[in-house]
């Protein structure tokens, strides 16, 4: 017997509403997009398989959006410098950074930790969540 | 003595209560949840909890309320049984340490907000006391669903209707099913509250505290069956005096042994229907 659809994927909207603490909109490349005030981290781009660069504090991010998520991110705070492959679950770091502590592969989904604040990543890892 | 208050500071209803403390110019509650001793220096002992220096002895008179461990979908993503995951659920342990630890007076105990929080065991509670429920059904099969409520019922989800889609967060409200519709779908993935409609005319929102109770009520023309998902209607709630309404959600908070609820109910041509309870949720905009 064939299943259809389960209840919480057919009833689901996106939510409107959803915490985001310290949450603010930035605008880039003339797409809307949702970003955290902890790392400047884009978040919920909407959509995904654009190249976007967005400046915040001073500080430039070039966040490469391909299909596997965040391919890089450059010039974080001036001082540090790393790259992510959120496919390859590899992280490279530059010292100055406290750092990512962690990464893990989920729904391309990782925790990390940079200096002192933990954020969530999911979707195409541009989703970023403080935490308080 | 400084209170305690279990929650985000990040959250309107938390700061609502902050401001009032400070309008009446009391010690500020010690504000404490899982991201807040995540990143903060505490210490927890079996006599007084402390963060960033500012302590509480954890016994009565000292009073304390439990508005949530941690913000919605903190954690949201992580991989169960996951290092972070097991760091994260740890801090939350600790938060339910603060709030079991000596004799602080709970405004809703913390095991008694977990009991309230269930759906079908506040629907039991109700009805008990003689209060008009929804016929309510949790099945693994849509037939049984239809069976018992008839070609058209509402679904909801049982515990928490946000999740993390691969687009970003997502939203399940309550929605009307047609049978057909219904019997396409899989009930078995995860379980939903199935009830009976009920053509609401007005929505009532009932806060109580303690023995205290304020009705709020929200007419249901041109609404969506959910109204939450109305911007508008978050504004547009009324106080109204309705002491029967008033009576029967102090004695549902009463029997549930939560000091303080945010209650719905549904008025239709039969009268005022009890649909569910948030022991923390957050009063209606009035």
């Amino acid at each position: 017997m064939v299943k259809g659809v389960a209840l919480f994927e057919y009833l689901s909207v996106p939510a409107p509403d959803l915490p985001r603490d310290t949450t603010r909109i930035t605008e880039a490349d003339g797409d809307t997009y949702d970003d955290d005030q902890g790392l400047g981290r884009l978040a919920y781009p909407s959509r995904s398989d654009s190249t976007i660069k967005t400046t915040r504090d001073g500080e430039t991010y070039d966040d490469d959006v391909g299909a596997l998520g965040l391919g890089k991110q450059g010039e974080a705070f001036g001082v540090a410098t790393y790259s992510t492959r959120v496919d390859g679950e590899s992280y490279d770091e530059d010292g100055s950074l406290q750092s990512l502590s962690s990464a893990h592969r989920f729904h391309e989904t990782r925790l990390t930790k940079v200096d002192g604040e933990t954020y969530d990543d999911q979707g195409l890892g541009l989703r970023a969540h403080p935490q308080h | 003595m400084r209170p305690i208050i279990v929650g985000d500071p990040t959250d309107s209803h938390v700061d609502h209560v902050l401001a009032r403390y400070a309008e009446l110019g009391r010690p500020a509650p010690l504000l404490v949840d899982a991201p807040s001793v995540m990143h903060g220096n505490y210490a927890l002992t079996l006599d007084e909890v402390a963060l960033d220096d500012v302590r509480v002895e954890l016994v009565s008179p000292a009073r304390g309320w439990l508005r949530r461990y941690a913000p919605s979908m903190w954690g949201a993503g992580l991989r169960a049984g996951s290092l972070e995951a097991v760091s994260l659920n740890a801090f939350l342990a600790l938060i339910g340490s603060v709030s079991r630890l000596g004799s602080v007076e709970w405004l809703t105990p913390v095991d008694r907000m977990l009991a309230g929080e269930d759906r079908l065991y506040q629907l039991d509670v109700a009805r008990r006391l003689g209060v008009r429920v929804p016929r309510t059904i949790v099945t693994s099969r849509a037939t049984a669903a239809v069976a018992e409520l008839g070609p058209t019922f509402i679904v909801k989800p049982l515990a928490g209707g946000y999740y993390l889609g691969d687009e970003g967060p997502r939203a399940v409200f309550s929605s009307q099913l047609a049978a057909q519709e219904a019997l396409s779908l899989d009930f078995s993935a995860a379980p939903f509250v199935a009830q009976e409609v009920i053509r609401a005319k007005t929505h009532l929102r009932v806060v109580t505290v303690g023995s205290d109770a304020w009705v709020a009520s929200l007419s249901a023309d041109d609404r969506p069956l959910d109204w939450r998902q109305q911007e508008e209607a978050h504004s547009e709630w009324r106080p109204v005096r309705d002491i029967a309404i008033a009576q029967q959600a102090v004695q549902i908070a009463a029997a549930l042994g939560v000091g303080y609820s945010s209650q719905d109910w549904i008025v239709d041509d039969a009268g005022a229907t009890f649909v569910d309870l948030n022991p923390g949720g957050e009063p209606p905009r009035v």
